[in-house]
């Protein structure tokens, strides 16, 4: 594991990627610092972050996208394969080395509050509150892109594909309006998902019957669900859209409160696409 | 071949001949031994091509099913931290302590003897963030406390 976090940390410092992700946070959160704290005169650090977490949607999927997509298209993911390491300890290891490149801008971040505390009364907690907030989230959506690059061996796929699934978690809340609230409409919404899930079934299995059946089982007990209660299916896919949403949670540290249930969300996410990144790579062996 | 050769030239038709059908014989054998060849290749190609769905189907469900198994614990992980009384999981850090109760509001609640319920009046979906945190406190505060959410669109005499 601290083989693997030291190679990838040599990489990226060798490459452009560490210093592109750095420069462009630390300028986003500089421009925003500079229409907020000295601009507007606010004293509030938070607002910063607040503002400056629309940022995620670019430099994460530039960090991601080539950690296990360029492995792959090299072919010295083979080498991976083949360490006397778990593939659990790789994806930890690279992980690891992707939260030091994401956490030495972000110490430099942490200043800024000293700094313009010299020049008047800034409400440190909530600034370093958020400061952390911001640290999860950050890594969360690193997790995220972690999971997309192992899909494809295409950086530049990975990274389409990553600014698309952050951009539309940024927006989730703001579409869950949007989005029809009706019992049908949530019933025909979660049909598609779960028709996408026999597919991905299929495609894990290569057994027909196996996606048919789960995927005919799971419709058919929606179905009798709705008929017996149509009401618990109201509402249902825009209150999903804004508990997954990520951006939302980091809201409420902002607005002062130290939540958490938010910190724990952050956290499982973390493992949950670590743990999915471990079942694509090993999927490479059975499929 | 040459007139004067003639007598010979039975002879040597027939050899041609023996040879001819000697050639042909061993065509067929090779195309037959082709063939086999072909059908046992195919015949392991399918035998691999079923092994390898097969290990995709010992893989790829295990892999499913643990994975199900995990999103289910993490799930499950989540509603129990969500469940949890607000004063353990949410602290307050706004420089006005917007979100805390001062000692005076909690010596009153304490001393609470009678239960007291707490009608909060609001549309499904327009709660504000501020007054719920607060409501939640005070509940977890006193046992004599109790807030529930009306509706209005539901219960438009409510408030009358």
């Amino acid at each position: 594991m601290i083989a693997v976090l030291k190679h990838e940390l040599r990489l990226y410092f060798h490459s452009l990627t560490a210093y592109v992700f750095g420069a462009f946070l630390l300028v986003f959160v500089g421009i925003g610092a500079m229409l907020y704290n000295i601009q507007a005169a606010v004293s509030n650090f938070e607002y910063v972050l607040s503002f400056s977490c629309l940022v995620f949607v670019v430099i994460v999927p530039i960090l991601t996208m080539r950690v296990i997509a360029e492995e792959r298209r090299q072919k010295t993911d083979q080498l991976l394969y083949s360490l006397p390491i778990t593939t659990t300890q790789v994806i930890v290891g690279k992980y690891l080395a992707l939260l030091a490149v994401y956490l030495i801008p972000l110490a430099i971040i942490c200043l800024y509050p000293l700094i313009f505390a010299q020049f008047g009364e800034v409400y440190l907690p909530t600034s370093y509150g958020s400061i952390l907030a911001f640290f999860v989230l950050g890594a969360a959506l690193i997790a995220l892109g972690v999971f997309i690059s192992s899909l494809t061996e295409n950086q530049g796929f990975a990274a389409g594909i990553g600014v698309a699934v952050i951009l539309f978690n940024y927006y989730s809340v703001s579409l869950a309006e949007y989005v029809s609230s009706t019992a049908f409409g949530s019933l025909v919404v979660l049909c598609v998902a779960v028709l996408i899930l026999a597919a991905v079934i299929n495609h894990l299995t290569r057994n027909e019957n196996l996606a048919y059946g789960i995927g005919f089982v799971l419709i058919a007990g929606m179905a009798v669900l709705y008929f017996v209660d149509s009401t618990k299916f109201e509402g249902l896919v825009p209150d999903i859209m804004t508990k997954l949403s990520l951006f939302e949670r980091f809201y409420a540290f902002v607005n002062g409160v130290f939540d958490m249930t938010a910190i724990v969300y952050y956290l499982t996410v973390i493992l949950f696409f670590l743990f999915l990144s471990v079942q694509s790579l090993e999927k490479r062996r059975y499929n | 071949m040459k007139k004067k050769n003639l007598p010979a030239a039975g002879a040597e038709a027939k050899q041609a001949e023996n040879r001819k059908e000697a050639e042909s014989r061993r065509k067929a054998e090779n195309r037959r031994e082709a063939e086999n060849r072909r059908k046992a290749e195919n015949r392991r190609e399918a035998e691999n091509r079923r092994a390898r769905n097969r290990n995709a189907l010992r893989g790829g469900s295990y892999s499913l099913l643990i994975s199900a198994v995990v999103l289910a614990i993490l799930i499950a992980v989540n509603v129990f931290a969500s469940a949890l009384p607000a004063n353990l999981t949410q602290y307050d850090i706004s420089s006005s302590q917007l979100y805390s109760i001062t000692s005076n509001t909690k010596v009153v609640v304490n001393a609470l003897e009678e239960d007291v319920t707490i009608y909060w009046i609001v549309q499904s979906g327009e709660e504000d963030d501020i007054i719920e945190n607060l409501l939640s406190r005070y509940e977890s505060l006193s046992d004599h406390i109790e807030v529930v959410k009306r509706n209005p669109d539901v219960y438009p005499t409510f408030a009358e």
